[in-house]
């Protein structure tokens, strides 16, 4: 008897806190007003307390990758505000809250009406709870990265480990085999694929899958090879629709490649260092090579881009402020010089 | 005849035992070695790997860059250009740490006496039971469980109160957190001294008319403060360490301290040795090792603390009682002297 009463109490306690937890920040399309215009019955840029509206008095939230990435990098380095691309040189004062990776980024400035944020186009597609800003006029689309008119767009750079001065095991096939599929980014097949994935490609495809199968006898043999790449996680959609496609379209069934991907500062370190002295077969950045990297590689660590990224600036969709923004604002918020929303606004 | 052949085989069944027992001490030793090492190991390599930021040229183009251990210490904005301090980490590892203490100290504590004392036995053990699978629940859950129910709570109280927040993500998502992984511990060495207590100062309590409540309060939890200050002691152990269920809600900021506003995101030390480490390279990635010395000192400084204090009323000679009677004595003089 008292078991069930405790069963009952602990019940009600569950219900309790669940209920206290229902009206949670994310958005609701339905509630939406951005996209339910017969809803909207007030002004979005009144100062009322009704918690659907958009409050354009309260002060922007920012959001943050952490220093190291590659997103984070191509953003500020885009916008112009260059002393926090690479370190954490925040202005005194200045909040700033950091999602670990391009879903947690989402998520959190999904979940908060006056955040801001961004992250890789790619990623953004079908995500209710976000809105994607232009960047000077421009939408951000496949067609304008490719034509260049968006801004904000980035590389995805592999570069491959030396064969011929590091000691492997069944180098020669390994070296093919990598040559082979970086090759493979290049053909009309592989351009196909990183396309699928989300990629953007910039340049026209050479070759297809049939000549490299020629071109590289080991993909026809019989001889087991087990690649491994490292490096960036925003290649990871684009990489794993390569890796599945290759692999299963050439006659040897024995090769395999294994992608641990960490992050862009993995890549470089992964084939020349390795992790505990096991080197990476690729290694994939999505920003561009630093100096640092370059000294570390010799002339047999073939180093070139895969395809295009373009990071988009994010607000949540409830946020009917802004639409379209241009680098200096981005600069002057993530400064700390426009507080407000109503700031932000007044500056565009 | 027969005799002497009985003594000798005696003898070497037990000269065999003698031997099995060696190897079997031995092998034990052995195995207590690897996990002895294992400590020292890891330490040594954390502190090497801990001090190459502060001695090791990080520059590019020839120019020398290094952490500087000055503003490593004085410093509360995190930078990687070699000039940033841990300040703002430390600060708010030991503020996120108190906050959750106020919440989970008086929980444990009652719950624990509930359990030991109030309880009809039936109950007893259900909570027990409860108690104990929170403390084998991973921090990872506890991350997600902070992100779906906790930063949304957080966010409502802060909307309520009219306070803005990054949706929940703060310093007190992060108490609440870390409050709800310590309990289990606290309450459980806290049951085990509140059961230790003696039944005759129980029995005596109540024999001169005490009502249960006043025993309960006044007797018991004072018996058996000792044992549940042990419990506090490791529950802020596990706080303080705890990196991937902070991590998770508390917003990971590294700008901007405060103390007044707990709604605004912070940073623990350990939470921010995790937060984008997978990102992180070179001089990012290094530095993280010297904030592993910076938690590893402040958990063994917070303990030998918390220890001298539970030790302060049983030895009359104590460090803290001495240190306390020179501070005293030093007061009185100085008001001497002022007087005169």
């Amino acid at each position: 008897m008292k078991k069930i009463l405790l069963a009952c109490a602990l019940l009600a306690s569950c219900s309790l806190l669940a209920t206290s937890c229902n009206n949670t920040p994310t958005v609701n399309p339905d509630d939406d007003p951005s996209v339910n215009p017969d809803d909207d019955d007030n002004n979005p840029g009144d100062d009322d307390e009704e918690p659907e509206s958009f409050d354009t008095s309260r002060n922007v939230n920012l959001y943050s990758r952490e220093a190291g990435s590659g997103t984070r990098e191509c953003f500020f380095e885009g916008i112009g505000y260059g002393d926090v691309a690479k370190e954490d040189k925040w202005e005194d004062g200045v909040v700033v809250a950091s999602p670990t990776s391009n879903g947690d980024m989402m998520s959190q400035v999904g979940s908060d009406p006056y955040g801001i944020g961004y992250c890789s186009l790619d990623g953004i597609g079908g995500n209710t709870s976000i809105k994607a800003l232009s960047y000077e006029g421009v939408t951000p689309t496949e067609d304008t990265v490719i034509d260049g008119s968006y801004a904000l767009q980035r590389n995805f750079n592999y570069v491959i480990r030396d064969y011929e001065n590091t000691t492997v095991e069944n180098g020669e096939n390994r070296s093919a085999v990598a040559h082979a599929f970086i090759e493979f980014f290049n053909t009309i097949e592989g351009q196909t694929q990183i396309a699928s994935a989300g990629g953007i490609v910039t340049t026209a495809a050479t070759g297809t899958l049939e000549e490299l199968i020629e071109k590289y006898p080991v993909l026809s043999s019989n001889e087991t090879v087990q690649l491994y790449t490292c490096g960036s996680t925003s290649v990871e959609k684009v990489l794993s629709a390569c890796i599945n496609y290759f692999t299963g379209n050439i006659p040897n069934k024995n090769i395999t490649i294994s992608a641990s991907q960490t992050g862009s500062g993995a890549a470089v370190t992964g084939i020349t260092e390795g992790n505990s002295g096991t080197l990476a077969d690729i290694g994939f950045l999505s920003r561009e090579i630093n100096d640092e990297e370059l000294a570390k590689l010799t002339d047999n660590n073939i180093h070139s881009s895969m395809c295009v990224d373009a990071v988009v600036a994010i607000v949540n969709a409830e946020n009917t402020a802004v639409s379209d923004i241009t680098g200096e604002t981005l600069t002057s918020i993530y400064k700390g010089e426009l507080k407000t929303w109503a700031d932000v606004v007044n500056a565009l | 005849m027969e005799n002497i052949v009985k003594v000798e085989t005696k003898n070497s069944r037990n000269k065999r035992k003698i031997i099995v027992d060696k190897i079997i001490h031995l092998l034990l030793f052995f195995l207590v070695a690897i996990c002895a090492s294992i400590i020292i190991v890891s330490v040594i390599f954390i502190l090497i790997k801990g001090i190459q930021p502060f001695v090791d040229n990080y520059g590019a183009d020839g120019e020398f860059v290094n952490q500087s251990l000055s503003s490593f210490f004085t410093n509360s904005t995190w930078t990687y250009d070699g000039n940033g301090g841990a300040m703002f980490f430390f600060f708010f590892s030991i503020y996120v740490v108190a906050l959750s203490l106020i919440i989970s100290v008086p929980t444990s504590i009652f719950t624990a006496l509930f359990i030991a004392k109030i309880s009809p036995r039936g109950i007893k053990d259900v909570i027990r039971t409860a108690i104990d699978l929170l403390a084998a629940i991973p921090s990872v859950i506890f991350g997600l469980f902070g992100k779906g129910i906790i930063n949304p709570f957080v966010y409502n109280i802060a909307e309520t109160l009219g306070i803005q927040t990054f949706a929940g993500s703060s310093i007190l998502s992060g108490a609440l957190i870390i409050a709800v992984m310590s309990i289990p511990t606290m309450t459980t060495l806290s049951i085990s001294a509140i059961n230790a207590v003696d039944q005759s100062l129980i029995n005596g309590s109540l024999a001169l008319g005490a009502s249960t409540a006043q025993t309960n309060m006044k007797i018991i939890i004072r018996s058996a403060k000792s044992g549940i200050f042990a419990g506090i002691i490791l529950g802020i152990g596990r706080a303080l360490g705890e990196a991937t269920a902070i991590q998770m809600v508390i917003g990971n900021s590294a700008n901007g301290l405060n103390f007044y506003n707990i709604f605004s995101p912070g940073s623990t030390i350990a939470s921010a040795m995790l937060s984008g480490i997978n990102e992180a390279s070179g001089f990012g990635y290094d530095i993280r090792f010297s904030l592993g010395i910076l938690l590893m000192a402040v958990i063994v400084v917070t303990n030998l603390i918390l220890n001298a204090i539970k030790n302060y009323n049983r030895d009359k000679d104590g460090p803290v009682r001495k240190i306390i009677k020179k501070i005293g004595g030093l007061i009185k003089n100085g008001k001497e002297k002022q007087e005169n």
